[in-house]
């Protein structure tokens, strides 16, 4: 090979792999930065509506794992006092968000969406969230527990 | 300048037309218009540089299929591979530049790359017998008895049964394109050559069917130069382009159906003598050679009704048979797959046979009976026997069938449309905004123009049916009037067709 033609090679290589290994870790590196800026400290809990199994749950449901993944109910703590942040999407259908005990919600949470809520809870105990639409079948199952510890180690 | 020939120093050297039996009609030489595009399509560069992006684009689809939102509508993959990518494609690239997405397209590329070793420049074997270029691989050659595209056709229609999970689960498409970029892979190692695209690709055939209507071809600008040719260049490389990875030979090509518009022969040709023509759309190149080529169009005029019916129509329970996943209705979707094979395969192909021997009876009825009998046809001699018939007049079918196809995404755009904004600024609905426009609301797109539009588009098919029909009826028989009522069965079955479709659509 001549070596004009294997420069040329060279820099058509290096753009191909540039692709292959720069745009996960682009796309990896923007959304963590989003989502650190978004949580200023706070911790975060992103919540995965699910009507099939009719659960609100942490386990990551994307792509990939949405179809053989059981998703376990969502339980998430908080200790009282300490501000932290919901963020709630949908991988199915239209679901709706809601606390009743402390009076929050209902909010819409669209399929692809994400619905972000700012929280602090002062008071401890053990809230039950629960979805507001009739979302399908499994619709009355559709329950995740918030626990807020109280104060102190 | 004298009128005188006397005077003429130099003895004028009497040059032979070019011979370009594939010109009919109007052409244009694409390249002595514009000079700077031969230069283009020249560069070695080009084609990778064609491909980069794509690759860029349908990585990232892979990628928010896997890590992504399921949700279909909210996730790149579906909504530009299946709304903006097939819209632009059956409605703008196919019947402008044929097979212009083979250039660019990123499925082969890296079988194309490992085999060549090779990204942008050639690979010279001067001393090697037959093919120039070497290539790595086991480089076999593809199997004689699967030199046609009936594996395509089997491909399509599987893909075309399962296209209710295609076109919803991000997560499916990404199994698709995978495996198609993991078998042209592993093809290429072993075989010579792309035969993944030209004889596996579910693609390809619609989109080798459909570029025989293309406005623009590539073509050998004479023959009689080929075929004075010692190198023949095109087909077995040669220092400065590859040899033909469709495995085409230019200088007897006169129809678009499988090349792959990689412009390596314009490269690897020593004489310059490939042009890029412009040509009318749909009238020019209607030969039909073999019953796969036939059956693709059966194939696809029949699943753009299917479909017509599934997406658009006002028949629920059709719509819910093809949705298994939604409805877990196993029986039901088996109805619907073997209903939708039926037609395509046996239904179908029945009723336009059926037709066909119609029009041979009537064409010879009347050439015995009632018109003056031509000496030869008197005793049946001259007559197109009915395979000729059957492959001569499925040609109709492909623009008639490309137009449908065209009128039935028209709405899909429009009205789904407004999705691509939105996940353009939020391509694995993550929840991010890039552009501002990850909330544009869902909004159809001028409703009231679609039905019009396709109304437009169905009848301008129909015309070009009817055109070429008309033409191929004219080369079968003679006679005209004999040709007319030859005709007469075919074009009513062209404006049956339509007519379905335009109630379909416009209800
Ligand atoms: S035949 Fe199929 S895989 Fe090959 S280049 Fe064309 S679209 Fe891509
Ligand atoms: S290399 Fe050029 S001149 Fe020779 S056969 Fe091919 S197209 Fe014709
Ligand atoms: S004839 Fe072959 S080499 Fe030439 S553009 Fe078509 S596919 Fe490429
Ligand atoms: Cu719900």
């Amino acid at each position: 090979m001549r070596w004009k033609d294997g420069l040329k090679e060279g820099v058509a290589l290096g753009g191909l792999l540039l692709i292959f290994a720069g745009l996960p870790w682009a796309l990896r590196a923007y959304e963590s930065g989003r989502v650190r800026r978004l949580a200023d400290g706070r911790p975060v809990f992103t919540v995965y509506a699910n009507a099939t199994f009719g659960t609100w749950t942490t386990t990551p449901l994307v792509g990939w794992t949405y179809f053989w993944r059981k998703p376990e109910p969502a339980h998430i703590q908080v200790r009282a006092g300490q501000p932290f942040v919901l963020r709630i999407t949908s991988v199915d259908v239209h679901h709706s968000f809601g606390i009743p005990q402390l009076g929050i919600g209902p909010y819409d949470v669209e399929p692809g969406r994400f619905l972000e809520l700012e929280l602090q809870i002062d008071e401890p105990g053990l809230y039950t969230f629960m979805c507001y639409t009739v979302c399908g079948r499994h619709h009355e199952k559709m329950m995740g527990t918030l626990e807020v510890l109280g104060e102190g180690p | 300048m004298s009128a005188r020939s006397d005077v003429v120093t130099e003895p004028v050297v009497e040059r032979p037309a070019p011979k370009r039996p594939y010109l009919k009609g109007r052409w244009v030489d694409l390249f002595e218009r514009v000079r700077p595009l031969k230069g283009l399509l020249r560069w070695r560069s080009f084609q990778f540089l064609a491909i980069l992006p794509n690759l860029f684009l349908f990585y990232l689809f892979i990628l928010a299929a896997l890590w992504g939102t399921p949700v279909g509508s909210r996730n790149i993959m579906i909504v530009f591979v299946w709304i903006l990518w097939w819209f632009a494609l059956i409605t703008l690239l196919v019947p402008l530049a044929g097979r212009l997405w083979c250039t660019m397209c990123p499925l082969p590329a890296l079988g194309e790359w490992l085999q060549r070793l090779r990204l942008v420049t050639v690979r010279f074997a001067p001393k090697a017998k037959g093919f120039k270029n070497v290539l790595f691989g086991l480089n076999r050659k593809w199997p004689k008895a699967l030199d046609n595209i009936w594996l395509q056709n089997f491909l399509f229609l599987t893909l075309a049964t399962f296209s209710a999970l295609l076109v919803t689960r991000p997560i499916v498409s990404a199994f698709v394109l995978g495996g198609m970029i993991v078998l042209a892979l592993g093809l290429a190692l072993v075989f010579r050559h792309r035969v993944f695209c030209r004889y596996l690709c579910p693609v390809s055939g619609f989109l080798g069917l459909y570029a025989m209507t293309s406005s623009v071809a590539l073509r050998s600008r004479d023959w009689d130069v080929c075929v004075r040719c010692p190198t023949k260049g095109c087909m077995l490389g040669s220092e400065n382009g590859w040899g033909c990875p469709w495995m085409v030979y230019m200088g007897k090509l006169d129809r678009s159906n499988y090349c792959g518009l990689c412009f390596e022969c314009l490269k690897s040709c020593p004489n310059d003598n490939i042009g890029l023509f412009v040509r009318p759309f749909g009238v020019t190149e209607t030969r039909i050679l073999h019953l796969d080529e036939a059956y693709k169009a059966f194939i696809m005029l029949v699943l753009a009704a299917v479909y017509s019916v599934t997406l658009l129509g006002p028949w629920g329970t059709f719509k819910d048979w093809a949705n298994v996943t939604e409805t877990a209705n196993w029986r039901g979707f088996l109805t619907y797959a073997a209903l939708v094979w039926g037609a395509c395969l046996v239904v179908f192909p029945t009723v336009y046979g059926l037709l066909v021997k119609v029009s041979q009876w009537v064409s010879r009825w009347l050439g015995r009976w009632v018109l003056a009998p031509a000496p030869a046809a008197a005793n049946g001699a001259g007559e197109p026997d009915f395979r000729t018939l059957f492959l001569r007049f499925s040609y109709p079918l492909v623009p008639l069938g490309l137009l449908a196809w065209i009128a039935f995404s028209l709405p899909l755009f429009f009205v789904n449309g407004s999705y691509i904004l939105s996940v353009l600024s939020d391509p694995l609905g993550w929840g991010w905004d890039l552009f501002g426009t990850a909330h544009v609301p869902w909004k159809p797109l001028i409703p009231e123009w679609v039905p019009v539009l396709q109304a437009v588009v169905l009848l301008g098919g129909l015309a070009v049916a009817l055109r070429t029909g008309w033409a191929i009826a004219r080369e079968l028989w003679h006679d005209p009037r004999r040709a007319r009522w030859g005709l007469a069965p075919m074009a009513g079955l062209w404006l049956t067709v339509t007519i379905g479709f335009l109630w379909l659509f416009t209800g």
